[in-house]
């Protein structure tokens, strides 16, 4: 949704769309912005737009990967197979939670003592399988991961513990009392354990701003704005032979910097919320 | 105040009387009105292309500090010498090509644009197909358009609307035309294919220099020439070309 001025707020509150859009900038105004602000005597002064275009969507990418925090969150039931496809603009996750029926979130630990190895087919002679064109054949390795959470006595007794609490035998790192998941990226799936099963799943992930987005769409925070500039320009100049390497260096050091900046101001420490946090270090613990 | 009136409104007769006076003072030859228009569009298209060069000599000196605000902005001089030849034009869509103006000499920089001012930028032909499968492939927001000849082919082909093309077109030819009258060549400005220099009137100096240089090989005087091309270099040393 491109961003616009309004001289009349009503057109703004009336349009869902460009609620809070002004904390952003678009992709389209930062490339005019940057081939606006060269000179003659710029070392990129003749730039081809399309290469500044290029360096602006990877500063996008690299900036939503761990500076602008822009976090998407999905809600879904899980189904019975306890399998769900990863997100079509995924790139990584932050959490994963269920959320009962007050809509609080409980988060899910990874898993990663399950097995998600690719399962080759065997002939009884133990020989891979090939389809015709030379092609190892594969069967499905999908199996219920293990259930670990604290009451459940399965996982209990195949940990050699007949109490149902937790002892000093008990491996901890593997109790999960919300659950947990098992992230398959090579066949883009995300694996649940069966102790979450037919609840409500919440996925929040990081995306890299760019998937099925027209040019016009993309947008950035505006902390994030100059640590663009300084990204496209810093890129641009650093294949270039003419350009001294102090110069080169300079540059790099600016975009950093920037994007310290930029993070900086994106994820503030706010006084409010240390206090929130520090609340329950001042409880009394009674013996 | 009439004489600079009539010398930039009618630079070419002036120049023309200018030069047969030098040339004719010892009855060195003569110079027809045939000869003078194929010289003058010689020379004017001489002249023209000469700015490109010189703007980015004095480009280079500006980013040196060797020019300065105001009247000493050699730069925006020449640019204003180029500016004469701006023009501004629509053309559209015919089956994916778009065809160029007749009389275009160069595309401005980033000077195709279409809707509300949407930049279409030159891609290389080498990095076409590069571009069309990278992260910057082109969009109705980044388009970019191919050169082929004197059309152009818009990326993405969904663009159809009509471009604005802002160029520098060619001179047109200077023609001094004239009407006989006792067998004698009279100026007659007010015929109807008459065309005067086009370039910037501080170029009278250099006009007359240089039809004189070729005049003067045309009418195999040598002095003339050498005088003319004398002069010249003396003038390229004074402005440090």
């Amino acid at each position: 949704m491109p961003i616009r001025n309004f001289t009349n707020l009503d057109n703004y509150y009336s349009d869902e769309d460009q609620w809070g859009n002004h904390q952003y900038t678009t992709i389209k105004d930062v490339v005019n912005n940057f081939m606006f602000e060269q000179e003659d005597d710029s070392y990129v002064g003749s730039v081809n737009r399309n290469r500044v275009v290029y360096h602006a969507k990877r500063v996008v990418q690299e900036l939503y990967f761990d500076v602008l925090n822009e976090v998407i969150a999905i809600e879904f039931d899980l189904n019975p197979t306890l399998i769900i496809p990863i997100p079509h603009d995924y790139v990584n996750y932050v959490r994963i939670s269920w959320v009962d029926s007050n809509g609080k979130l409980h988060p899910l630990a990874v898993d990663n003592s399950s097995n998600l190895a690719q399962a080759y087919l065997q002939a009884d002679i133990y020989k891979y399988l090939y389809d015709q064109d030379g092609s190892i054949l594969q069967g499905s390795h999908i199996q219920d991961i293990g259930e670990s959470t604290l009451g459940d006595q399965s996982y209990l007794a195949a940990s050699g513990v007949s109490s149902p609490m937790p002892n000093f035998n008990t491996d901890a790192s593997k109790v999960f009392k919300n659950g947990s998941y098992k992230i398959d990226k090579d066949r883009g799936v995300i694996q649940f354990s069966s102790t979450v099963s037919g609840r409500t799943i919440v996925l929040e992930y990081i995306s890299d701003g760019l998937f099925q987005r027209e040019d016009s769409d993309i947008r950035i925070h505006k902390f994030a704005e100059e640590a663009a500039y300084n990204f496209i320009y810093w890129k641009l100049i650093s294949k270039k032979r003419n350009v001294p390497y102090n110069e080169k260096m300079r540059a790099r050091q600016e975009f950093y910097n920037s994007r310290r900046v930029a993070k900086r101001r994106i994820t503030p420490i706010r006084f409010e919320e240390i206090r929130q946090v520090m609340k329950s270090q001042n409880k009394m613990i009674k013996n | 105040m009439y004489i600079c009136i009539y010398k930039f409104l009618m630079m070419i007769d002036n120049v023309y009387q200018t030069v047969k006076t030098i040339v004719n003072k010892e009855l060195s030859g003569n110079l027809t009105p045939t000869e003078l228009n194929k010289l003058a569009k010689l020379v004017q298209d001489e002249i023209f292309s000469s700015y490109f060069e010189d703007i980015n000599l004095l480009k280079v000196k500006q980013s040196k500090g060797y020019t300065g605000l105001n009247h000493a902005n050699l730069p925006q001089k020449v640019r204003q010498k180029i500016d004469i030849f701006s023009a501004v034009a629509t053309i559209t869509d015919n089956a994916g090509i778009y065809t160029l103006p007749a009389d275009l000499y160069f595309v401005e920089d980033r000077g195709i644009v279409y809707g509300n001012n949407v930049v279409v930028d030159e891609a290389q032909k080498s990095e076409l197909s590069f571009l069309n499968s990278s992260i910057a492939a082109p969009s109705t927001t980044f388009p970019v358009y191919e050169r082929l000849g004197n059309d152009i082919k818009i990326y993405p082909s969904t663009i159809v609307d009509p471009i604005t093309v802002r160029y520098i077109r060619r001179p047109v030819d200077p023609k001094w035309t004239y009407t006989e009258v006792f067998n004698k060549e009279l100026f007659n400005p007010s015929a109807v294919d008459y065309q005067d220099f086009e370039v910037h009137v501080s170029e009278f100096d250099n006009i007359v220099l240089k039809m004189l240089s070729y005049a003067g090989i045309n009418l195999r005087e040598g002095e003339v020439a050498l005088y003319a091309e004398n002069k010249m270099n003396q003038e390229n040393i004074k402005q440090g070309k």
